[in-house]
């Protein structure tokens, strides 16, 4: 693990190594180019155009990997700046990676919301914004990072600029599976991890992973059990549950599954109508056409809170606003059917999302992650939510899969 | 597994929703709705499951009425590849 120190990537799958001067020397090319609109090759691609983004303090538009074209276009984007390079000068004179992240640099940063609610949406983030939830200090000298999530997203970044803030390293485990990303975590001496509570449910149970010091989960509600079971597999870590937003970065804290709305934010945050709203000054840049989700200066996040019993201000997060599914006319609510797989004993990780269909318009369909070694099959899972949900509500195809597919698209994994 | 017997398969997995019995093969002429008993959620299912099979949404062009039909649509489009 000292040999971290001077690494400041390491690579999950290969362990292969890239030294602190080679990032650095980004800012002191003679020659540099970058892509102001770039859709990066891997994880550590978008990172290094992130950093020359910061030193030459430009605008920085990231486009994931997997966006097709036809989607660029009806973003807006010009699929024919995609990836083109430019020359460009360093402003200011710090040499140092860290001095760029901790706010020397002008860089904006265009996103695309990962589009869990339709299409993706463009977010414009000045460094200040993004930067809000970093924390430096001595005492993070020693960090050690893993990513789990794509740089091309909000949280992949936050945690890119956490730990070049610090110096620390960063361990690429996206797209690896949980098992291999824990196993890299192991043998590289991982001490920070922030991932999605999906991502923690998937962890094989294996032998607790000592030294992890903080561990994050967000992105999607947490329940008591999911907890536990991370506070099991990180017996030495702090657990922080945040919720954020593309639009306005991480808003809320918690080390359990209650939420408070900080004295500092109260102006600017509020529970309205059992749902979550956030003030435009809280928000990056929001690209394109006003959203619809504006409500004069509030924006409407979506996210419905239920107010713990008892308390004065503490709720929960209880799932995003429902997502309909035309069934024939019928309106369905897939979060039913998706709540009720989750809770069988032999299913990991669930979905069930509407399926473009030339018959009834959309039909109602799921992919489940099953535990290893059940044999759970497509007729008993429908036994099981049969007489508990009306026949509309249960999805009428029912996939198995090693892994849940990528939310931002509504089609059946290939087998 | 040929695509006769596949789309045998799936029409008797569809039926068994409704605790039909598992029958061995079906008519080309057999009616989808009228002998077979399926209605416009179980002609989704079925599409649906065809398409993810071989590659064809048999209802794009407009409903097929028999299995006859739903065969045809299948192979012509295999032909095709």
């Amino acid at each position: 693990v000292a040999e971290n120190a001077q690494a400041w990537w390491i690579d999950g799958a290969t362990g292969a190594r890239r030294p602190w001067s080679e990032l650095e020397d980004l800012a002191g090319a003679p020659k540099a180019v970058r892509r102001p609109v770039c859709q990066p090759r891997d994880a550590r691609d978008a990172v290094e155009e992130i950093v020359r983004g910061l030193v030459s303090s430009g605008p920085l538009t990231l486009v994931d990997p997997r966006m097709p074209r036809d989607e660029m276009v009806r973003l807006g984007l010009d699929p024919g700046v995609v990836n083109q390079e430019s020359a460009y000068g360093v402003t200011g004179g710090a040499a140092k990676v860290e001095d760029w992240v901790r706010g020397r640099s002008g860089l904006r940063l265009r996103l695309f919301t990962s589009g869990s609610s339709g299409l993706p949406r463009s977010v414009e983030h000045a460094l200040e914004t993004l930067g809000r939830a970093i924390r430096i200090g001595a005492h993070h000298r020693n960090d050690v990072w893993a990513l789990t999530y794509r740089p091309t997203h909000i949280a992949g970044v936050q945690v890119v600029l956490q730990a070049l803030a610090n110096g620390n390293p960063i361990v690429d485990c996206t797209g690896l599976t949980p098992a291999a990303a824990l196993e890299a975590m192991r043998r590289h001496g991982v001490t920070h991890l922030s991932a999605t509570p999906t991502f923690y449910r998937l962890l094989p149970d294996v032998a607790p992973l000592a030294g992890v010091r903080a561990v994050t989960l967000g992105g999607e509600s947490v329940d008591d059990a999911l907890l536990r079971r991370v506070a099991t597999l990180f017996p030495t870590a702090r657990l922080r549950n945040v919720y954020a937003s593309t639009e306005g970065g991480t808003l809320l804290e918690s080390d359990g599954t209650s939420f408070e709305i900080p004295a500092r934010l109260r102006d600017r945050v509020e529970v309205r109508a059992g749902r979550l709203r956030v003030h435009r000054s809280l928000l990056g840049g929001l690209g394109g056409e006003r959203p619809a989700a504006m409500d004069g200066d509030w924006y409407e996040t979506g996210d419905r809170v239920d107010p713990v019993a008892g308390s004065t201000g503490r709720f929960t997060f209880a799932g995003r606003e429902r997502r309909w599914v035309n069934v024939g006319g019928s309106k369905v609510d897939p979060d039913q059917a998706e709540a009720l797989l989750r809770e069988l004993p032999e299913v990991l990780a669930a979905r069930v999302f509407g399926l473009a269909n030339s018959v009834v318009g959309e039909l109602l369909c799921a992919e489940v992650v099953r535990r290893p070694g059940s044999a759970l099959d497509e007729a008993a899972v429908r036994t099981a939510l049969n007489g508990r949900l009306p026949g509309t509500a249960i999805p009428r195809i029912i996939r198995f899969v090693d892994r849940l597919a990528d939310t931002r698209s509504d089609k059946l994994s290939a087998r | 597994m040929n695509i006769s017997s596949k789309t045998v398969e799936v029409l008797n997995d569809i039926r068994s929703h409704k605790g039909a019995a598992r029958e061995p093969r079906f008519d080309g002429s057999a009616r989808l709705r009228e002998d077979l008993g399926l209605d416009s959620i179980d002609l989704a299912e079925l599409t649906a499951r065809l398409d993810h099979e071989f590659g064809v949404d048999v209802f794009a062009d407009g409903p097929v009425q028999t299995v006859g039909e739903v065969l045809a649509k299948v192979e012509r489009s295999a032909r095709r590849g």
